[in-house]
């Protein structure tokens, strides 16, 4: 092996770069080393220069995919510093349109999922299927993907009864092709080769490296925060957990499928039981000094956010905290012990927010050379043999 | 086993009509919300400047016209998101939503839309038709 | 274990303040947090970071640790206070904190004694000029 030029395009599904350094003995992984940043936007910093209002589109813009609990995480905040009381209603709709974005968001990544062990038929089929959430999203909010539906003191919009018509409807077809999609992931043989027993995350490692999201409840930890910490209507809508106890890759995947038909479940109940009221109260411009904290269960984990304030219009210090910056540690760490062939299916098991391969860099401690290969460069060699 | 059932799938759809939709020849269906460009009705606006305070961009300046002594809003749709929060924040409803989607060009001015000065009418004071989202 | 008996243990190392009904603070010296965060992995089980806050204010800086304890589903955050920039450590204990207190070092110039490999630049570009801490307010 000689040293590779670095070529190759970013993954065309995952445009973030984050880049991994491994010392490889033969084709075995004896250490990582991690270096993240290559998307740093300054977000904390502007935030402190504009009004919370304006921080509210802000925050949206963190993350294109989770965006729905970003700004529910944002709002939830300042109305905690606020001490300002949300009405019902307007709680029941975040919270179905927080479920109908994680459906989103667990279907693009279980197809990518697919894509990356070579089951491109699985990826076709399932981002096919978030056409149908995507037009669900659109009808109630105005757009596909970035929803700025949640404001200072309630929502923006209301549900009518022909929309909710409609989203049951969608419910109801996006079931079905659930089922089959379990059958997939748990009798496909090839599916088992590749996921099963790859990336094993034990229940004490995940606690004490700090993995959040289905990445802990693949290992076997009970712990998410709608039912730990609830917030909105969480604590009126009765629903189970998802948890899987072998921490392998197959694991996570488990996890998130399981979680697509406990949304649908909370998604009816929803509608069913929706309060009639106001969606929004009038909230003041100026906070005073306060200190406060706020959870949320993004599709990928754990969305901490830290408020300071000041007294006046603009947050003094905003502390935002995502999901993906607490898993990557705990999956640099699994992959110890694996061998090269195996880097991507693992890495897209976590879920990564802001990543995926751009490039690689290997370290043969043996033979003391050094390469750099993308995504591209991996299957393609491994392909040939 | 799964396997046989993804292949009757496959089989059901190579005797259907292909789903890409041929877009600048056939129209998308939009949806009844769809958030377009903002419109201004300037008979309708007072020049309280909220619109513009509340921006998240700065898409929107208040301008000063001589001949009327009077300000509004003038808007620069190549910053603007499409957020919306100008006609959340307006309380006369002086701005609309709109459908319009299709504002590509290559000269970024024609994007910067200031009312000019023959279709600007003096203030109207009258109460406001809703009230504000802050107190 | 329940939370009365945690409160009290915690009232023992600083003054404890609840701001909701499952999030408490507790304001303490800065040399204690190592075997505060050691003394409650031994009497209430596993314990997670969640994160590491640091801001600056008036010339000191401050620092949250923010701590998940699972036996008891309780956000507890340690509040701790100082002149200049140097904090403990809570990576040898607990070893999530890697990347959270490495990116309060690379935000604001805050360095964790005791911690394995902090290491310059997690998260800021190379290029970056050496004592350039971007959160820092101008003076």
């Amino acid at each position: 092996m000689s040293l590779l030029i670095p070529i190759g395009p970013q993954h065309p599904a995952l445009p973030e770069p984050e880049r991994f350094i491994f010392k490889v003995d033969g084709e075995v992984i004896v250490d990582v080393d991690v270096k993240i940043g290559f998307c740093h936007r300054g977000v904390e910093k502007l935030m402190t220069k504009k009004t919370y209002v304006q921080n509210i589109y802000l925050s949206e813009r963190i993350c294109g995919i989770c965006n729905v609990a970003h700004t529910t995480c944002y709002v939830q905040l300042v109305e905690k510093a606020l001490d300002l009381e949300v009405p019902e209603r307007a709680q029941f709709i975040r919270v179905i349109l927080n479920e109908l974005a994680r459906i989103h968001s667990h279907l693009l990544i279980i197809g990518i999922t697919g894509e990356e062990i070579g089951f491109e038929t699985i990826f076709m089929y399932m981002w096919r299927d978030r056409e149908i959430v995507m037009r669900m999203i659109e009808d109630i909010t105005g757009n596909r993907v970035i929803s700025a539906l949640n404001t200072i003191g309630g929502v923006r919009r209301d549900i009518s009864e022909e929309q909710k018509e409609r989203i049951k409807k969608g419910i109801s077809i996006l079931r079905e092709r659930f089922k089959k999609y379990q059958e997939v992931f748990t009798e496909d043989s090839t599916v088992r080769r590749r996921l099963c027993e790859r990336g094993i995350i034990s229940k004490s490692d995940a606690i004490s490296y700090g993995a959040v999201g289905p990445v802990i409840r693949g290992s076997g930890v009970k712990y998410d925060v709608r039912i730990c910490y609830p917030y909105q209507a969480y604590d009126r809508i009765p629903f189970d957990m998802v948890i899987y106890e072998e921490g392998d890759s197959l694991a996570r995947v488990l996890v998130r499928i399981g979680e697509l038909f406990t949304s649908a479940d909370i998604i009816e109940y929803a509608l069913d039981h929706l309060p009639k009221g106001d969606i929004r109260v009038p909230a003041p411009r100026k906070v005073p000094e306060n200190d406060v904290i706020s959870l949320v269960e993004a599709p990928r984990g754990e969305l901490f956010y830290h408020l300071i304030s000041n007294g006046t219009d603009r947050p003094y210090r905003l502390k935002v905290k995502t999901p993906t910056f607490s898993n990557i540690y705990p999956i640099a760490r699994a992959m110890i012990g694996e061998t090269i062939p195996e880097i991507p299916a693992i890495l897209v098991s976590m879920d990564p927010c802001f990543s995926c391969m751009d490039r690689l860099k290997f370290i043969d401690i043996r033979k003391g050379k050094v390469w750099i290969w993308s995504d591209r460069d991996i299957r393609r060699h491994y392909k040939r043999r | 086993m799964s396997i046989p059932k993804l292949i009757t799938e496959v089989v059901r759809t190579l005797f259907k009509k292909p789903v890409t939709r041929h877009y600048p020849f056939e129209k998308p269906e939009i949806a009844e919300g769809f958030r377009g460009r903002p419109v201004l009705n300037i008979d309708e606006c007072v020049g309280c400047g909220l619109c513009a305070r509340d921006c998240p961009t700065g898409a929107i300046t208040m301008v000063f016209y001589s001949k009327t002594k009077r300000r509004a809003p003038s808007f620069d749709y190549s910053k603007c998101i499409f957020c919306y929060q100008c006609i959340d924040t307006c309380p006369w409803e002086a701005i609309k939503p709109s459908k319009e989607f299709e504002l590509s060009t290559p000269d970024k001015e024609t994007l910067k839309l200031k009312i000019p000065e023959e279709e600007v009418k003096p203030i109207r004071r009258r109460p406001p038709k809703k009230k504000p989202w802050f107190r | 274990m329940s939370e009365e008996e945690l409160l009290k243990i915690l009232g023992e190392w600083g003054k404890v303040e609840q701001k909701e009904p499952k999030d408490y603070r507790v304001y303490m010296d800065k040399e204690k947090v190592p075997d505060l965060v050691k003394c409650l992995i031994e009497k209430v089980g596993d314990i997670r970071t969640a994160a590491v806050t640091g801001m600056q204010r008036n010339g000191k800086f401050i620092v949250y640790y923010h701590l998940w304890i699972h036996p008891l589903d309780v956000m507890v955050s340690l509040v701790v206070e100082s002149e200049n920039d140097h904090f403990p450590s809570i990576t040898p204990i607990i070893p999530g904190s890697h990347f959270h207190e490495n990116e309060a070092f690379d935000l604001l110039g805050l360095k964790f004694e005791g911690h394995p490999y902090l290491k310059k630049k997690l998260i800021l570009p190379e290029e970056s000029p050496e004592d350039y801490y971007p959160l820092r307010k101008e003076e």
